[in-house]
């Protein structure tokens, strides 16, 4: 019994707390929006809403999260709501939009 | 002598230009892109790594000579050049939200790395590998070296 709540409570937070990217994470379509609007460069973008290149591939690759205002100027740019670029993945990599 | 005039008078320089260059157009022609803050860490990283190479070479003159101030003399311009945009009235933000988390979290990890610094300062202090008023140098350009390494690994990592 002692074995099951330490396995389950502490191990698995434990688990948790050393694999970040299973907590809930911010998931985006970036590079798929980027695309879809005549394939705009990663450079472009970064221009448009005053970051570096490196911000926009660091989004893109989820190690990033932006605040609210640089998700707004993205969503502005590519003239769709907020929901359809970002989305939150839960740690069964279950999507929530 | 000569050198502490020298030096006095670029300090003066850098610090008129402070005051004065962020209120005339001619800040508008300043930029911080992020050539800028690749240039600005890796000077860091070069200074810092130079300043703890000459301070265990010539311990004694590092300061006497002041070969400290010089050596720190590019990243204070770099630094100055940074404070004179992040004062302009014209300036767009100067670094992006990623280059300031970036910047942050290197403080962040430079903050316990100094302690580590004065441990082992203290050591080498208490070994007679080092004596003098050196440790100050050490300090400044270990921590600087610290600093811009780390900012600028997160910023290429993350």
């Amino acid at each position: 019994m002692l074995w099951l709540i330490f396995n389950k409570v502490i191990i698995k937070n434990f688990k948790l707390f050393l694999r970040r990217d299973s907590i809930k994470r911010l998931g985006n379509n970036l590079r798929r929006c980027r695309f879809e609007k005549d394939e705009t460069s990663q450079q472009i973008l970064a221009e448009a809403i005053g970051v570096t290149r490196q911000t926009i591939i660091s989004i893109e690759k989820g190690r990033f999260v932006p605040s609210t205002l640089l998700a707004l100027k993205i969503a502005k740019f590519f003239q769709k709501a907020v929901e359809e670029i970002f989305f939150i993945i839960d740690d069964d990599n279950q999507v929530y939009k | 002598m000569r050198i502490k005039l020298i030096l006095a008078l670029i300090f003066a320089v850098v610090a008129l230009l402070y005051f004065i260059l962020p209120r005339t157009r001619f800040s508008q022609k300043l930029k911080m892109n992020i050539r800028v803050f690749y240039v600005m860490n890796l000077v860091g990283i070069i200074c810092g790594t130079f300043g703890i190479v000459v301070s265990f070479a010539w311990p004694d003159l590092v300061l006497e000579k002041h070969y400290f101030e010089l050596i720190l003399l590019p990243v204070l311009i770099f630094y100055v050049y940074s404070a004179i945009l992040g004062k302009s009235e014209y300036r767009k933000d100067l670094y992006d939200e990623k280059q300031n988390l970036n910047m942050t979290q290197a403080a962040a990890v430079t903050w316990p790395m100094s302690i580590v610094i004065v441990f082992l300062l203290f050591a080498m202090y208490k070994e007679e590998i080092l004596t003098g008023p050196v440790f100050f140098p050490v300090f400044i350009f270990s921590t600087l070296t610290f600093y811009s390494a780390s900012t600028l690994y997160l910023f290429k990592k993350n």
